[in-house]
C-alpha cells in the first residue's frame, strides 16, 4: 500500500509532539507561575515596608516615652498649673490678694465675669476659656509699678488688657484688667501607629521660661494634693 | 568497520537527522521541566522567606505595641503637656500690654525726682505716659535720655503744657 505524502509528514512529526507540547506546556506555566509569584513578592515587599515603617514609627513612639518617662511629671506639673483645666480664677484671685499684701497695696472694685462663650465660638477646635478680671489697686508708685510688673510672672498664667496708672492728688491708684485663663485637657490620645513628636526646643524653651513663674500658696509645688475626703461624707471617719 | 544494515522498507528506515532533531526536542523539554521546578521552587521559597520576615516585623511591632500600651499614661501626660504649651505659647504671644509697661516702667524708674509720673495708660495697642515737671532743664534733659532704651521704638510728644502752679505737663505715646 503506497502511503501519502501527507500522511507521512504526519508520521514523522507524531514523535516531536510529547516533547513539543511538554515545552510549550512548561513554558506557560512557568510565565504563569513567575507572573504570580512576582505579583505575590511585590505585595509581600510592600507589606513588608509599611511593617518596617510601622516598626520604625512605634520604636521612635517607644524612645519618646522611655526618655520623657520620669521629666515628664515635672513639666506636666508646671504646665498644668499655668494652664489649668478648670476654671483658674479663684487661684489668680489668692495671688492677687497675696502679691497685693507683699507690696503693700489695697485692692478696690473687684469684678469679673466669663468670656468664655466668645472664645469658644472662635475657636472651636482648640478653645481657650477665659475669665476677665477688673480691679483697682491703690498704694505708693513703686508698689504699683512692682505689682503690675510681677503680674506677667505669676501662674496660673494671666494677660494684663489695659492698664491705667493715675496720680489723683498724691494718691495712686491704678485700674487695671486682665484675663485668666483655663482649657479642658484633650480628651484623645492619637492612634498608636501615628508618629508621635516628642518636646521641641521652643516648647522646652517655653516649660524654662514658666517654670519660675510665681505660685499661689495654694499650689506649692513637689507638695501631694490635699486628700479628697470621706468616701461618704455621712459616715463618721472611724479610722478602722 | 561495520555497516549500516537496514532490513526495513526504504520508508520505514530510521532517518539519523529526524532522531537527533528528537533527542534534541526531548531534551529541550527536560530543560523546560527543570527551569518550571526551578522558578516553582524558588517562588515559593522567596515567598515563605518574605512572609516570615513580614512575620517577624509583625511580631515585633506586636511586642512594640505591647510595651507603649504600659506606657499609656507617660503617653498622655506628654499629650496634654504639648497641648498646654501650645496653647500658654498662644497666651505668651499675644501679650502686648506687659511689654508697653516693662518699656514704661525701664523709663519711669530712672525719671530723676523733680519728675513725677502723673498718668501711666495701657490700651490695646496704645501706649500713655503723663509727666510732671518743675522745671523745663529737667524735662530736656530727661527727654533727651529717651533714645537710650533698647525697649523703646517710637516715642511721639502728644502734648506739652504749662501751668505756674503744677510746672511742665508733657504727655508721651510710647512704642
Amino acid at each position: 500500500m503506497e502511503i501519502g505524502f501527507e500522511q507521512k509528514q504526519i508520521k514523522n512529526l507524531q514523535p516531536y509532539i510529547v516533547p513539543i507540547g511538554t515545552i510549550i506546556g512548561m513554558v506557560l506555566l512557568t510565565l504563569i507561575m513567575a507572573n504570580h509569584f512576582f505579583g505575590k513578592v511585590t505585595d509581600l515587599m510592600a507589606d513588608r515596608a509599611d511593617a518596617v515603617d510601622q516598626r520604625e514609627i512605634l520604636s521612635d513612639r517607644l524612645d519618646i516615652l522611655r526618655t520623657n518617662q520620669v521629666e515628664l511629671e515635672e513639666t506636666q506639673d508646671i504646665v498644668r498649673t499655668a494652664l489649668p483645666s478648670t476654671n483658674s480664677s479663684v487661684l489668680v484671685l489668692q495671688h492677687l490678694f497675696e502679691m497685693a499684701n507683699t507690696y503693700q497695696i489695697v485692692i478696690e472694685d473687684l469684678s469679673l465675669y466669663n468670656e468664655s462663650a466668645a472664645v469658644v465660638a472662635q475657636q472651636q477646635e482648640s478653645p481657650i476659656h477665659n475669665v476677665v478680671i477688673n480691679f483697682t489697686i491703690i498704694g505708693e508708685y513703686e508698689g504699683i509699678s512692682n505689682y503690675i510688673a510681677k503680674l506677667k510672672e505669676i501662674s496660673p498664667i494671666v494677660s494684663l488688657t489695659t492698664i491705667g496708672v493715675e496720680n489723683r492728688l498724691g494718691i495712686k491708684e491704678a485700674k487695671l484688667t486682665l484675663r485668666t485663663f483655663f482649657s479642658e485637657a484633650p480628651e484623645t490620645i492619637p492612634a498608636i501607629t501615628s508618629k508621635l513628636e516628642d518636646l521641641e526646643d521652643t516648647e522646652k524653651q517655653t516649660v524654662n521660661v514658666i517654670k519660675d513663674y510665681e505660685l499661689p500658696t495654694l499650689i506649692q509645688r513637689g507638695v501631694p494634693a490635699p486628700s479628697e475626703g470621706k468616701d461618704n461624707p455621712f459616715l463618721l471617719q472611724t479610722g478602722i | 568497520m561495520p555497516s549500516n544494515i537496514n532490513l526495513l522498507p526504504k520508508d520505514l528506515g530510521s532517518n539519523k537527522k529526524q532522531s537527533k532533531s528528537l533527542a534534541l526536542a526531548k531534551k529541550i523539554s527536560y530543560g523546560s521541566i527543570a527551569i518550571f521546578v526551578c522558578v516553582f521552587a524558588i517562588g515559593i521559597g522567596l515567598n515563605i522567606f518574605i512572609f516570615q520576615n513580614v512575620s517577624g516585623i509583625e511580631k515585633e511591632q506586636d511586642e512594640l505595641k505591647q510595651s507603649i500600651t504600659s506606657l499609656e499614661e507617660t503617653e498622655y501626660k506628654l499629650i496634654l503637656t504639648k497641648d498646654r504649651i501650645a496653647k500658654i505659647q498662644q497666651i505668651l504671644a499675644a501679650r502686648t500690654a506687659e511689654e508697653y509697661y516693662a518699656s514704661q516702667k525701664e523709663l519711669t524708674d530712672t525719671l530723676p525726682e523733680t519728675i513725677t509720673v502723673e498718668l501711666l495708660k495701657i490700651d490695646g495697642q496704645k501706649s500713655l505716659l503723663q509727666l510732671n515737671a518743675v522745671s523745663s532743664r529737667d524735662l530736656v534733659a530727661f527727654v533727651e535720655t529717651i533714645s537710650s532704651f533698647e525697649n523703646i521704638h517710637v516715642v511721639v510728644m502728644d502734648e506739652l503744657k504749662f501751668n505756674p502752679g503744677k510746672g511742665y505737663t508733657i504727655v508721651l505715646e510710647i512704642t
